[in-house]
């Protein structure tokens, strides 16, 4: 097996604050591993889908890559669905590929616990794109590879929220913002795609809690994300138009936009807000 | 089956069958945007009002598609991938579905899809992204007038047949449900068209809800059947032969619904997946509607 180094991501950036390794094999499946610390949970200590979907984001693009070589790949969407609230103390990440072509792959990366539980599963479709200077190198489809993603010695491990910078935007519904930051980029120097997740989620969850009113906390379980134009000035703003509200669960349509430049539609995001009330009831997984 | 533009009947059926009059209200220097029409036929509700989840998902994606198409002209499309958020179940219609081009690349164009009860005072009643692969159909695409126009030929000649026999559905067992593939069910690509596929989703989906009893998920006291609410729909490959066959397995039962997935197999062509979907099945409800 081959251990991949790459001087992307930076040493202070989401995807190290994951704390997660990844195995690419020959046969174009991949495997994750991710520990879940205090700081990618809710206040209820639920796992934070934001960070569930930068690991199924970064655990498919890692395979995409390996699938479109010798190309290079952009993420076109993403649809995360749990099972329910996420509680579990270790996130295991199979990905598959469903289709691969000439301009477009498509994958599905189950979430599981330690115990094979299925917790969810993401599928992403990726257009496959010329390798540029720059683009990382993922190693070569036929032998097994292995990338580890750790926090540089100093990182203190800030909330995810904190740390990519969420602010709330106030008279706006779903209302909140993101400076463009190192700690956010991806590949192509746009805003990577886990934090436009989390971003997404927290103008879902915003908007659904407050249309649903009194102090019911709600967490997103399901973000059906359709990327289309790379956010690079910022601040990135999020707001949202609540669609259907039931005493203990919502949806939102939410925007994504750069506001740095004219505004730009970078992402439609379809969410489901529930109040987290129960652990998951995943099924074991087939 | 080999593709066919220039025939106006060949691979229309199934967009004539939807009901849906189609019209361009594209503004001067503005970007492709359509409006549908559809007065809904008794056909395409069941008792409780409730629009077919299939038909549903059918109209997003021909109209989605007919946007993506005019979008990328002198190529044509095909669909890649459907969304669909319905937040209203029971319906009055007519309903109306207004489109607006997203993105158009060099190999995809992205649609938005809103759809509205104009007989409960335009109550959102869902939305949907359509999102197309861009193809080069040999000998060109027929030039189509504009504004451009789409409706059924002859809407008295159009078969008169419930979802499930005009889809030709046929139930398997608790997780399976499958389609004879005839003509009358593919595209003008001459592959099965979207609109089947994603009824035989549906119809998947919502026939494994009947075998889903957990109080979790009917919380709010609704005792009727589970709807296809939210899908993401993924086509991955042509289906070509048939019969399509259907499998759905249950991802969890959550406080809001139960998530299934649903992978359709074209199991006349080595039964390879040509469509992979996640769908929330929740309860019917009577809940206010959102003003559009």
């Amino acid at each position: 097996m081959t251990q991949i180094h790459n001087s992307y991501p930076p040493p202070k950036h989401l995807l190290r604050s994951l704390r997660f390794e990844v195995e690419h094999r020959p046969d174009f499946t991949s495997s994750a591993s991710m520990r879940v610390g205090s700081h990618l949970r809710t206040i209820s200590g639920n796992v934070e889908i934001g960070a569930l979907a930068t690991l199924a984001d970064a655990t498919g693009g890692g395979l995409a890559a390996l699938a479109a070589s010798p190309g290079w790949i952009a993420t076109s969407d993403l649809r995360l669905h749990l099972a329910g609230p996420v509680r579990a103390e270790r996130i295991v990440a199979n990905g598959r590929v469903l289709h691969r072509g000439k301009s477009k792959i498509v994958l599905a990366v189950d979430l599981e616990s330690e115990v094979g539980a299925s917790l969810g599963i993401a599928t992403m479709s990726f257009s496959v794109l010329q390798r540029r200077d720059g683009n990382p190198i993922m190693g070569t489809a036929s032998e097994t590879t292995l990338h580890v993603f750790m926090p540089g010695d100093d990182d203190e491990s800030d909330h995810i929220h904190d740390a990519i910078g969420l602010t709330r935007i106030e008279d706006v519904v779903g209302g909140f913002e993101s400076e463009m930051t190192e700690y956010v980029v991806n590949t192509l120097g746009a805003m990577q795609g886990g934090a436009v997740a989390t971003l997404a989620a927290a103008s879902a969850s915003s908007a659904v809690q407050t249309a649903i009113g009194g102090d019911h906390f709600v967490e997103c379980v399901d973000l059906v994300i359709t990327y289309l134009s790379l956010g690079k000035v910022g601040p990135i703003h999020a707001s949202a138009v609540v669609t259907q509200v039931q005493d203990d669960w919502g949806t939102a349509r939410v925007e994504i936009r750069d506001s740095g430049s004219e505004n730009r539609l970078m992402a439609v995001v379809f969410a489901t807000a529930v109040r987290p009330t129960s652990i998951p009831t995943g099924v074991p997984s087939l | 089956m080999k593709p066919d533009f220039h025939n106006p009947q060949f691979g229309r059926l199934v967009a004539q069958y939807s009901r849906i009059d189609i019209h361009e209200t594209t503004l001067t220097g503005g970007s492709i945007a359509l409006r549908g029409t559809v007065v809904l036929p008794q056909i395409f509700l069941d008792e409780h009002e409730v629009l077919h989840s299939g038909i549903l998902t059918t109209l997003a994606d021909i109209i989605g598609g007919f946007t993506c198409g005019l979008a990328s002209l002198p190529l044509w499309i095909v669909s890649t991938d459907v969304t669909i958020s319905r937040v209203q179940s029971a319906v009055s219609g007519p309903i109306e579905l207004n489109t607006q081009v997203l993105r158009v690349g060099k190999s995809s164009a992205v649609a938005n899809v809103t759809i509205t009860d104009a007989g409960r005072n335009n109550a959102l009643v869902a939305n949907a992204i359509v999102t197309s692969a861009l193809l080069a159909p040999e000998g060109g695409m027929p030039e189509h007038d504009r504004p451009f126009r789409f409706a059924a030929t002859d809407p008295e000649s159009l078969p008169d047949l419930r979802v499930d026999e005009f889809f030709r559905l046929t139930t398997v067992s608790a997780d399976t449900v499958s389609i004879e593939i005839n003509d009358e069910l593919r595209n003008p690509w001459g592959i099965i068209h979207g609109g089947t596929t994603a009824t035989l989703v549906a119809a998947t989906a919502e026939h494994f809800g009947l075998s889903l009893t957990s109080k979790r998920i009917r919380q709010s006291g609704a005792t009727g059947p589970l709807y296809a609410q939210d899908t993401a729909l993924r086509f991955l490959r042509p289906g070509r032969v048939g019969p399509l066959v259907g499998v759905a397995r249950l991802i969890g039962e959550r406080i809001d619904g139960a998530c299934v997935e649903v992978t359709i197999r074209d199991s006349g062509s080595e039964d390879r997946v040509v469509a992979m979907a996640v769908v929330t099945l929740r309860c019917f409800s009577q809940a206010d509607p959102l003003p559009s």
